[in-house]
């Protein structure tokens, strides 16, 4: 070990790496559970790339070939169904874990001053995870996938002139065909993967040239400190170790189904719907009516998400107040309405109709 | 110039005014404008003929009762020196409504694609029999068609209609006191409706499924005849009856003079076929009327309810096993397509009965057992593929906690140490 030590001193400076990483503090308070989260999406990423790239070795894009490829792959192929159902599994724990350590970021207020860069990669990170899952859904091309698919991008049509070239761009024509599915693909694989690495490679050396942001109103307070290295790493680990537990359980007893495939020629099947993460927004687009004053009501209400993502993206410009240490009350009440709104549209979205 | 003017509007009010009055110029009908006024038997006819399809065609009622619909005096417009019939004799009716029905070149004015031959058909039925002989209570034109308020026979209103026949014909023939006399049951309502086409005519409202007429004939109804009976019921299943009729069973049921598909299957009560008539061993088998322990025929269905049983069985046994496996995450779509084809090769072997040929129905079953047992295996192995996923797991959970319990022991040594 010794040995390998002094052969890395001598071409790379880590010692230097070490007393960094062992300088690094995590301050210790009530709301420090919520720091883990960050270490969970990340875990979850990583099962994602490598359970990706297994799949990759047998999946094939196409219409003709995408739902017999994920088939064979999960009955014919030694723990092909382990690997599609971690993907799947921790493609949803991901988001969800993205969604807590978003909203609890949110509520510390951790985004402000000088932070403002970490909030912003964390978010594009936010949106490409969506993204990933978008995309990710048509590939096996079943049934439930393409018309979810269909409608997702019906309602990117919706948007006044960028809307349709958009429609197009996404689709690869007027409908959603093998073309779209070969699309979706490239989305998920390369292009949305190397925008995600860079956004990751700046959030995570913010990270650790910045330190971990302590709750605003604890800033002062906080007398405790754990050393990053080992004592906050071994604890992740621990967690990693449980939450991949989880997603082996999840796996095992209930494997993410394959469905039927998709028939472009068969009507839309009852029941149809995004990824439960788009549930909300979806059911808010069915409730509103029509025409809202001169405007359509679906235009209205895709132009209410994207605006409030703007905002959400740029809230530590918005909430100044934090940033020179000042109480902001906005915040606590934002938060929670969004996610009361979202946990009430998403819950009407899984019961109504 | 003023005179000019006048003589214009006078021409244009002329050319505009004659054609209106022209077309606000209706034929009479003085029989509707009287009996609508009635409040008894007489003013029936007026309020039903609204929904009438001869009313709708523009045939009028001075045209089935004759009388001048012109005139507003009774006297005058139900005058039999104006051809007035009145309300034919029931024993009459069939030649009453034939005036029309049975004139090809009149019917053509209406409906070229309507047969005329009711009338013809009428009298070879039984009920046209019985008619000629004077018995007024045999079914005529109006007892299942009505009157005054007729309906085209595709009209789901018409006493025609598919689904409305059985109810139209157990109108007569399910009522004791009515068939008294005849000596024919009067169950056939009753039977049909629990047997496998009245509960697709009269509650799935399948119009392929035979009603009524469909065995027994409509204008020429009459019971089929022990010899026609299979040929009856052939229309409809050919491809049994091909197998029948080249079976041993065609010549020994017709030296028996029994009825053929009847024998096994029963006339109006006719039940989704079970595999225990066939089942030699039981004592209610069919085959038991005719054959006994040791003879040829007993051997044979012995044969044949061997091999279905055992295909049913496999089937069964695989298809419990394949349900299992896909509850508990087992993907086995590809075995439950295979599935799908033994249980249509039951269907088939089944309908293969029809042969009476032990050795086609064996080699035919044998081939779908060879494919149910595959399956059967197929669903034995997803079943020990769900045991090893969950036995894989209670390891990987074992390890977890090995693993996550030694590194909480190693952060608190080192917080420890660190302390201290």
């Amino acid at each position: 070990m010794n040995t390998i030590m002094n052969w890395l001193r001598e071409r790379v400076q880590i010692d230097e790496l070490l007393h960094f990483m062992q300088k690094k503090e995590v301050p210790v308070h009530k709301a420090f559970l919520w720091y883990y989260f960050g270490g969970i999406t990340l875990f979850l990423f990583v099962v994602q790339v490598v359970t990706g790239m297994l799949l990759l070795l047998y999946y094939k894009p196409g219409a003709d070939t995408a739902f017999e490829s994920v088939q064979f792959l999960i009955t014919k192929v030694k723990f092909g169904w382990l690997i599609r159902s971690l993907h799947s599994w921790s493609a949803n724990l991901m988001v969800f874990s993205a969604f807590v350590h978003l909203f609890s970021n949110f509520f510390e207020k951790t985004y402000r001053n000088p932070r403002e860069m970490t909030w912003i990669s964390g978010m594009v990170m936010f949106l490409l995870a969506l993204g990933f899952g978008f995309s990710g859904y048509l590939l096996p091309w079943n049934e439930l996938a393409f018309f979810a698919t269909k409608v997702g991008t019906d309602i990117a049509g919706v948007i006044p002139v960028v809307g349709k070239p958009a429609l197009l761009f996404l689709r690869g024509g007027e409908e959603v065909t093998g073309a779209t599915l070969n699309r979706f693909f490239g989305f998920h694989v390369s292009i949305l993967p190397l925008i995600f690495l860079l956004f990751l490679g700046i959030h995570l050396i913010l990270i650790q040239v910045q330190g971990m942001s302590a709750p605003l109103h604890l800033e002062g307070k906080i007398t405790r400190r754990m050393r990053f290295f080992p004592n906050f790493a071994l604890r992740d680990v621990a967690i990693w170790l449980v939450v991949l537990n989880i997603l082996v359980l999840l796996s095992v007893f209930l494997p993410w189904e394959l469905g039927v495939k998709a028939d472009p020629y068969a009507p839309a099947p009852a029941g149809i719907r995004p990824e439960w993460y788009f549930v909300f927004m979806f059911q808010t687009l069915k409730f509103l009516p029509a025409q809202i004053l001169f405007l359509e009501g679906e235009l209205v209400g895709i132009g209410g998400f994207t605006l409030a993502g703007v905002i959400l993206v740029l809230w530590p410009f918005f909430d100044r107040k934090s940033s020179k240490g000042e109480k902001q009350k906005l915040v606590p009440v934002i938060g929670t309405i969004a996610i009361v709104f979202i946990l009430v549209m998403t819950i009407l979205g899984y019961t109504i109709g | 110039m003023t005179i000019n003017l006048f003589y214009i509007i006078l021409i244009i009010i002329t050319c505009i005014a004659v054609p209106i009055y022209a077309q606000s110029e209706k034929p009479v009908n003085s029989c509707l404008a009287c009996h609508a006024e009635l409040d008894d038997a007489l003013g029936k006819p007026a309020k039903l003929i609204k929904d009438d399809v001869h009313q709708e065609m523009g045939v009028s009622c001075a045209n089935c009762h004759g009388g001048d619909p012109a005139s507003d005096d009774p006297e005058i417009a139900m005058s039999p020196q104006n051809g007035f019939l009145g309300a034919p004799d029931p024993l009459k009716i069939p030649q009453f409504c034939g005036r029309c029905h049975n004139d090809p070149s009149y019917m053509r004015n209406y409906n070229p694609a309507l047969p005329t031959d009711q009338l013809d058909k009428y009298w070879t039925s039984h009920h046209g029999q019985l008619n000629k002989k004077g018995d007024i209570k045999a079914a005529e034109c109006v007892s299942c068609h009505s009157v005054h308020d007729i309906k085209r026979a595709n009209d789901p209103r018409s006493t025609v209609y598919f689904a409305n026949v059985p109810a139209t014909c157990s109108h007569c023939h399910a009522d004791s006191a009515y068939m008294a006399g005849y000596h024919i049951p009067i169950n056939q309502h009753t039977e049909f409706a629990e047997s496998v086409h009245g509960i697709a005519v009269l509650q799935k409202k399948d119009s392929g499924a035979p009603a009524c007429n469909d065995c027994h004939g409509n204008h020429a109804a009459m019971p089929p005849g022990v010899a026609s009976i299979g040929r009856v019921c052939f229309q409809c299943h050919p491809a049994e009856a091909e197998l029948f009729l080249a079976s041993v069973h065609k010549d020994a049921y017709e030296n028996l003079g029994v009825a053929e598909c009847v024998f096994c299957h029963n006339n109006h009560k006719i039940l989704p076929p079970q595999d225990e008539w066939f089942d030699i061993k039981n004592a209610g088998a069919i085959c038991l009327k005719c054959h006994s322990e040791g003879d040829g025929g007993y051997n044979g269905a012995l044969a044949m309810h061997n091999a279905v049983d055992s295909l049913q069985r496999k089937y069964d046994e695989a298809h419990s096993f394949l349900q299992t496996a896909e509850e508990r995450g087992v993907e086995v779509s590809e075995e439950e397509f295979q599935l799908i084809e033994v249980r249509n090769s039951l269907v088939n072997i089944r309908k293969l009965l029809h042969s009476f040929n032990p050795d086609t129905v064996k080699t035919v079953s044998a081939a779908a057992f060879a494919q149910a047992d595959s399956v059967h295996k197929a669903g034995i192995a997803a079943l020990d593929e769900v045991k090893n996923r969950r036995t894989g797991l209670f390891i990987f959970t074992i390890i977890t906690i090995i693993a996550v319990t030694a590194l909480v022991l190693k952060i608190r040594a080192k917080e420890e140490t660190s302390n201290k």
